[in-house]
């Protein structure tokens, strides 16, 4: 719909001012209120057939980013959009909030239903699922210094981390943006909670000019303070540099030094699906069966017996599937785990995957009621829980640092990163997928030589059943949904191709 | 009778009467035309269809769009551009009957000031939101060029058209139907078909279709449509309307098969009449004939490791055009404009280099177009207001051109200079919506058929033990150059004979070394036209989407794998 000021527009030509003398307009603001939701709301409902068994999914946002090649700033933009889905006898998508086309999004598809099944069927009694609101827990996703930054600070902050790509002869490419989004879920008897929320993410990378070298790093959290933009750029450039005129090894089994990140791409196939990038999809994507440690849908083999009929008894609950020193986790209260505090109308809850190597948690789909009622009891029975697909995981008291684990490292490659990995297997949850942006042979406990990228396939079940030692959990490069990962040493791990590509 | 019982009865009659009635009829008003007949829906008849409550060709946007540019100007841009997009989508299945509808409007603005771009986007059509967006990109701009250092950006001149208008060529847009209409139609053809497949053997219980179809029917229709607008300061206002029809419909028959028309289940830029006009239960009972006359599949065995000659089908050698040179020719990617989001170029970081030299055997010339009829990628000005050209990337295996925009045209010069070529942008600036910046994607492709008449199964023949690869999933490196594919189905070959269907094959390929190791290519009537290809970049990722017309070719020596050995 075309918003009504639309009417009045001055004529197209010949009103232009001097650009000193243009007048301000009032900025609107970045996402929408919590009144505005209010209003929203109200509007649907009042506007449905049947408005207890209408969903209506609300999001706004913005975002202002930098992103940057070659040396120079490619592009300075700012971007805000806004989000609404009627779901009811159908689904509708509109990012328009006018009168019009709201109901248009309600009526539509009632009129269709109603044309193949005659009336409807009275509303509910009362709104399917709602929470209570103090089910919900206080997360940590809102910072001023993520969402006062200015475009001028984050060009001033890119030209700098260009700058020392470039004294050193190097390719900078890069991306910085900061943003923010309005979310929002309905408790019981119509109110609302609001849950605003800042995202920040940085990364780069940066080449050798004759394209022989590639370093890579990022880092994302809710809070700009918390991201330490000038030491990415130190890693960049010092993996670039030493990333250059690499030599073959054979593809085989090797003792890996897994850094973070490393570690975050290997394993977070086992809690997200492609699907998933953000919370908007999350929400979206909630029917769909995309939670690992699923009991009853697609990755359930991982965790359940191979070949039985999928019931709660035929999961591995109570067995020990990866290393024992190794503990998978969710604390909503985390800072550096923060994220939206419910999951449709869904509370998210502190969850323990996996203690000490044993499963002793599956994750449900949260729109299967009856599933989750009758199998899980949510939110009593511990056993079920929400995935947020936020996690953490820790090896406890074992501590290494990366240091120590290339010292203690006869023969081993260290991997910076991997890419592209994908699902070849179901069961083994055997997956394909490329190192990229630095890796190097380690001989006798020392870093000896820049290597050739390889292709593996491996299981990450399996690479956790290999760890030799775990370093502490950190942030890793991860937008919109944060993770906490070690660096881990893992032995037999199974490269099979070379990637000649840098 | 009612009309539901109507169509029940009338889709089992013969095969020429039983469609006609159901073709769905051009909505006569925005209403649902059926709606009064329901008692029930007296509180609510004028629904409007969320699709149409906005239309960008309204002599007002046009105003909009020209006011908006005047605020750029105005703030200081030495060149700006506006594109707005009115993006609609409607899913329909013959089951169940929830309708799946999407309407998006975005606003944007591009703005040059000194070598530097800002840009800025809005859902909101207004004229103060306009201005302020536009002021915006112009400030980032601003802002960028005093922060940076040097850069220089030539866009060259381009032609400037005032008023253009050019629209999908369309017989009916699929968003002027009634959608009761349609589904009735869909409910009816699904009908029609499993009377047919009954009536030659097929099981009427639907228990073994997969639980993904059942749960979304098997006869899927989507249509898209994309109105948008651009004005620039150079002069240009361009609207044009895009209309995409995607079907998808299967028929199990026999045997757990499920029967599809070749080529049809593709996105086409085309109306209903890509539906309507296809003899669909005549195909249908083509492919069932072939069903039944066909030899049962090879039995299974697991893929034997090894170096074999492969015959890839049109289908696969379209996958792997669009994860080789379809990305690797993006002139952008290859000097490392990419390089922090899906990557770089085998053929970089010195494209110009590359061209003019040996890139693919010389019976292989690949062309890229925006002109090709029913291409996804097809349009008459680009996301810049240029008229894009066809043109070479590889000719007779030698590497001819890049992709590129405005910006990047001159990076070529010399190149185009040397070759007698105007140095001018090959119009493949493109972005999804209004709510994406404009980056370089990639166009259609067309791998051109080799001379005589050869098809797959005269490859075959030429195989003393091979395989034939039909369907992949293929996965390029982030330089293009090595890639792994997961054959879906592979079959082995043995003196011209298919002997046994490859389970869990599969590939490692290289671009460079498999463009030149084809030893032979279908010919014209081989050839597939298959869209639904995307070409992904940039940061947040953008994907846009374009066709491909191939066929199939026999390669040499190709190393097959089989990953799953260490999982059983």
């Amino acid at each position: 719909m075309i918003a009504e000021p639309f009417v009045t527009m001055s004529p197209p030509h010949g009103d232009s001012l001097p650009s000193h003398a243009v007048p301000p307009v009032p900025e609107p603001p970045r996402f929408l209120s919590e009144d505005t939701y209010r209003a929203l709301f109200a509007q649907v409902r009042a506007a449905a057939a049947r408005p207890n068994m209408t969903n209506i999914m609300l999001d706004s946002q913005w975002r202002s980013d930098v992103r940057w090649a070659r040396n120079r700033t490619t592009v300075a933009g700012d971007w805000r959009n806004i989000g609404v889905v009627v779901k009811g006898e159908g689904e509708v998508f509109t990012n328009q909030i006018d009168r019009t086309s709201l109901e248009a999004a309600v009526h539509w598809p009632e009129q269709i239903m109603r044309h193949f099944r005659g009336p409807l069927a009275p509303d509910a009694d009362a709104p399917v699922t709602r929470f209570e609101r103090k089910l919900f827990p206080a997360t940590y996703i809102w910072s001023d210094a993520t969402y006062t930054q200015s475009q001028d600070t984050r060009l001033q902050i890119a030209n700098h981390l260009i700058a020392s790509a470039e004294v050193a002869g190097m390719l900078s490419a890069g991306y910085l943006s900061v943003g923010a989004h309005g979310y929002v879920t309905e408790l019981p008897d119509h109110r609302i909670l609001y849950a605003p929320r800042t995202a920040a993410q940085c990364s780069m990378t940066v080449r050798d000019p004759e394209g022989t070298g590639s370093g890579w790093a990022g880092v994302s959290s809710y809070d700009w303070n918390r991201i330490d933009a000038e030491k990415l750029a130190a890693v960049a450039l010092d993996k670039c540099l030493k990333s250059r005129n690499p030599v073959r090894v054979e593809p085989g089994r090797y003792t890996v030094v897994m850094e973070p990140q490393a570690t975050f791409d290997l394993v977070v196939k086992l809690w997200r699906n492609e699907m998933n990038v953000d919370y908007w999809d999350l929400f979206k994507n909630m029917n769909d069966s995309t939670l690992p440690f699923h009991a009853a849908q697609t990755r359930r083999v991982t965790v359940s017996k191979y070949g039985e009929a999928v019931t709660l008894r035929s999961t591995k609950l109570g067995e020990r599937i990866i290393d024992p020193r190794l503990n998978i986790s969710f604390d909503p209260i985390d800072p550096d785990l923060g994220c939206v505090p419910f999951i449709g109308p869904y509370p998210i809850r502190p969850v323990r995957w996996v203690t000490n190597g044993v499963l002793t948690t599956l994750s449900f789909p949260p729109s299967l009621d009856v599933w989750t009622r009758m199998q899980v009891g949510y939110p009593v029975d511990p056993r079920g829980a929400l995935n947020s697909q936020c996690f953490r995981i820790d090896g406890g008291a074992h501590v290494t640092s990366v240091d120590d684990m290339i010292a203690t490292t006869a023969r081993g490659l260290l991997v910076t990163r991997f890419w592209g990995v994908q699902l070849l297997d179901v069961p083994s949850v055997l997956c394909t997928g490329m190192t990229r942006d630095g890796l190097w042979l380690i001989e006798h406990g020392k870093i000896t030589h820049p290597v050739t990228n390889l292709r593996f396939t491996e299981s990450p079940i399996f690479a956790l059943n290999q760890v030799e030692q775990v370093g502490a959990p950190v942030p890793v490069f991860s937008p919109e949904l944060p993770a906490l990962l070690p660096p881990l040493k893992v032995r037999d791990f199974s490269f099979t191709s070379l990637e000649d590509a840098v | 009778m009612q009309r539901r019982e109507f169509v029940r009865a009338s889709a089992t009659a013969s095969t020429g009467v039983a469609l006609a009635f159901t073709t769905p009829r051009i909505r006569s008003s925005r209403r649902l035309t059926r709606s009064s007949s329901s008692a029930a829906t007296t509180a609510a008849t004028t629904a409007l269809d969320p699709t149409s409550t906005t239309t960008l060709r309204d002599p007002r946007v046009r105003a909009l769009a020209l006011r908006t540019i005047d605020a750029a100007r105005s703030a200081g841009a030495v060149y700006a551009d506006v594109r707005l997009t009115n993006t609609m989508s409607r899913q329909m299945s013959n089951a169940p009957h929830a309708p799946q509808e999407t309407a998006n409007l975005g606003l944007s603005v591009r703005a040059l000031v000194n070598g530097y771009w800002g840009w800025a986007a809005t859902p909101t059509l207004s004229t103060d939101e306009a201005v302020r967006v536009a002021r915006l990109a112009t400030q980032y701009a601003t802002l960028s060029a005093s922060r940076g250092k040097p850069r220089a950006v030539d866009l060259g001149t381009i032609p400037v058209v005032h008023d253009g208008d050019w629209m999908t060529p369309v017989k009916v847009d699929p968003f002027t139907l009634d959608v009761v209409d349609v589904y009735d139609w869909l409910v009816g053809i699904d009908r029609h078909l499993h009377d047919i497949a009954a009536s030659r053997g097929a099981p009427a219980s639907s228990a073994w279709i997969p639980r993904q179809d059942r749960k979304e029917g098997i006869m899927v229709l989507r249509f898209e449509k994309q109105e948008r607008v651009f004005a620039s300061t150079d002069g240009n206002l361009l609207t044009q309307t895009i209309i995409v029809t995607t079907p998808n419909f299967k028929l199990p028959y026999r045997n757990a098969v499920s029967l599809a028309i070749p080529d049809f289940n593709t996105p086409v830029q085309a109306g209903w009449e890509r539906v309507s006009e296809t003899p669909l239960v005549d195909l249908f009972i083509k492919e069932m004939d072939k069903a039944d006359a066909a030899p049962p599949p090879p039995p299974p065995k697991p893929a034997e490791v090894g170096r074999y000659d492969m015959v890839f089908s049109a289908r696969a050698m379209a996958q792997f055009l669009s994860g080789t040179f379809g990305d690797a020719t993006q002139l952008d990617r290859t000097l490392g404009y990419e390089a922090n989001a899906t990557g770089t170029s085998y053929l970089g970081p010195d494209p110009i280099k590359r061209l003019g030299g040996a890139v693919a055997a010389p019976l292989v010339t690949i062309t890229a177009d925006r002109s090709t009829p029913f291409g996804l990628a097809t349009v008459k000005w680009d996301d810049e207001g240029v008229a894009p050209v066809d043109f070479p990337l590889v000719q007779q295996g030698m590497l001819m051109n890049y992709q590129t925009t405005r910006e990047q045209a001159p990076w070529l010069a010399q190149w185009s200079q040397k070759q007698g070529q105007p140095v001018r942008s090959l119009g493949c600036a493109m972005a999804p919506t209004a709510q994406e910046i404009t980056m370089q994607h990639t166009p259609n492709l067309m791998l051109h058929p080799g001379e005589g008449t050869a098809d797959v199964e005269t490859l075959i023949q030429d195989l003393e033990h091979g395989v034939l690869i039909d369907g992949m999933s293929l996965q390029m490196d982030f330089q293009c150059l090595d890639g792994y594919c997961n054959a879906l189905q592979a079959t082995e070959i043995r003196a011209g004979k298919r002997v046994a269907t490859l389970m869990g094959a599969g590939m490692l390929l290289r671009a460079d070394t498999f463009w030149k190791d084809i030893q032979a290519l279908g010919g014209a009537s081989s050839t597939s036209y298959l869209g639904g290809f995307q070409s992904g970049k940039g940061e947040p990722a953008q994907y846009t989407e374009y066709s491909i017309g191939a066929v199939p070719a026999r390669i040499k020596q190709l190393a097959l794998i089989n990953p799953l050995r260490k999982a059983s």
